[in-house]
């Protein structure tokens, strides 16, 4: 069930970019020189052609599956319908990751469509990890975790986010994928330096690195000030591009991916974010094309 | 120690209704906790908003959009989704949309939505997929959304009143309407395997 070292050093060698269905026509056209792509499965469950063009592009580029609705820190539990659809399209698409937040969006039989905080609890703790096994064995394969964005938090936690995730580790052996914008973004918002955050991540967990962009708002708490929103709606700033620097001297050459979910790019603009990422990783894009390097 | 079960209660309720009474009390986070919740209140509602305006594009052409977002803002408290495939969300919204007050003199309204939501499911189909659909119409609609689908603009267009027998197929992005003498159309919709609901 654990990662194939083969499929992921595949993924590690070239930056991969969030595949979005309005771009999905052109990537099948033009095979951009990009390393492998993410997709969010919602978005083709409901979608047979969507997900024959995909079929098509997972022969040239490995994929990934990163679930949104999930909801793995539910207190009601996790859908089994919606495990079960997501089961078949991961054995239909074979990807060499599967992933998904650590939030809740659902409750009460209700949907909130947004990746919601957790207390960082002992109960939180075991829902999440009971939750991650059924998940694990629902989709017959492993289940890489992703810390969140953060605008709020429980009053009663009784750990940090990085005691959670040690423990969370601990107890399941999961691995995590760290998403270097939310420490950033999470660490302004909350009050504590992401460095300290990156430099305190299991980093012997680490599967794979997220980059996205996020757009600042006028922080309705405490007027004046300003909250970074994971908007995945702009490129990624330069201090996420400073905080990866680090993160990669830390954790070594890992999967890493450029999110771009709204108010898209050009193909061209989205690519060269995944080329800005190789260079810090010092890897040359010389003599290479879609999926051959 | 609020129990989870109760947080996510809480934080629901905050989110669906807007009130955010028992959630403030389990916040953290600045002067006022619970005002960073509208963070979590304004994506809720706008990307559900979203996701039906985008789903009923020529709906939005036929009547405006702040018809249609008035109609989606209230549907999205009313029957909140429930379940997490976003694209499978608004299929009871043609019905709530031809509830509204505004859609009164309006009573074609929810049946194009109805025919709108059939296209727009069937135009991702594949050979493998339900890719047919059968719909009783009582007004010319397939007519109307004929000229939006052309992105023609006639001087007038008369909608009838007439029973129509509407078969509709869709495949890889074409989409084909047919008009059906009722005996063909009963026949054909009671025994094809549509995956519709009617």
């Amino acid at each position: 069930m654990a990662i194939t070292s083969d499929a992921r050093l595949r993924l590690a060698e070239r930056t991969g970019i969030g595949l979005r269905l309005p771009h999905i026509a052109e990537v099948v056209a033009t095979r951009p020189p990009v390393g492998w792509l993410e997709i969010h499965p919602e978005n083709f469950l409901a979608n047979p052609h969507g997900l024959e063009l995909l079929t098509d592009l997972a022969r040239d580029y490995p994929m990934s599956v990163h679930t949104v609705g999930i909801s793995i820190g539910s207190a009601d539990g996790i859908d089994r319908t919606h495990l079960t659809r997501l089961r078949e399209l991961v054995d239909h698409l074979n990807p060499a990751l599967v992933s998904g937040h650590l939030a809740w969006s659902f409750h009460g039989g209700h949907y909130l469509n947004d990746l919601l905080p957790l207390p960082y609890t002992d109960e939180t703790l075991r829902v999440v990890a009971a939750h991650l096994a059924d998940v694990q064995d629902a989709l017959g394969r492993e289940y890489v975790i992703e810390n969140p964005s953060t605008y709020v938090s429980l009053a009663d936690s009784t750990m940090t986010e990085i005691e959670f995730l040690h423990a969370l580790v601990d107890l399941t052996g999961c691995r995590l994928l760290c998403d270097v914008s939310n420490v950033y973004l999470s660490g302004r918002n909350m009050g504590y330096d992401p460095y300290d955050f990156i430099d305190t991540f299991p980093a012997a967990a680490v599967a794979e690195l997220h980059l996205g962009g996020f757009t600042p708002e006028e922080d309705e708490a405490t007027p004046g000030a300003t909250l970074l929103v994971d908007t995945h709606a702009q490129a990624v700033a330069e201090p996420s591009w400073q905080l990866y620097a680090h993160a990669i001297r830390r954790f070594g050459t890992q999967p890493t991916l450029i999110e771009w979910d709204n108010d898209l790019p050009t193909l061209d603009v989205l690519a060269g974010e995944a080329a800005k990422a190789d260079r810090l990783r010092g890897y040359s894009h010389e003599g290479c094309h879609a999926g051959t390097c | 120690m609020p129990a989870l079960a109760d947080i996510q209660a809480a934080v629901r309720d905050a989110l669906v209704s807007g009130d955010r009474t028992a959630a403030a009390r389990m916040l953290s986070g600045g002067a006022h906790p619970e005002r960073r919740l509208a963070i979590h209140q304004r994506h809720y509602a706008a990307s559900l908003t979203r996701a039906l305006l985008d789903r009923f594009p020529a709906t939005v052409w036929l009547v405006g959009s702040e018809l249609v977002t008035d109609a989606a803002r209230s549907f999205i408290r009313e029957q909140p989704p429930s379940k997490p495939c976003i694209a499978e969300y608004g299929d009871c919204f043609p019905q709530h949309l031809g509830a509204h007050p505004a859609a009164a003199a309006l009573p074609y309204l929810s049946q194009f939505a109805e025919l709108e939501w059939h296209l727009g499911r069937l135009a991702l189909a594949t050979d493998d997929s339900p890719n047919v659909h059968y719909l009783h119409l009582d007004w010319s609609l397939d007519e109307l959304l004929g000229v939006y689908l052309a992105d023609s603009a006639p001087d007038e267009f008369a909608l009838r009143h007439d029973d129509v027998w509407l078969e509709v197929r869709g495949l890889r992005g074409t989409l084909e309407m047919h008009r059906l003498a009722m005996d063909d159309f009963l026949e054909r919709a009671s025994g094809r395997p549509t995956g519709a609901r009617r």
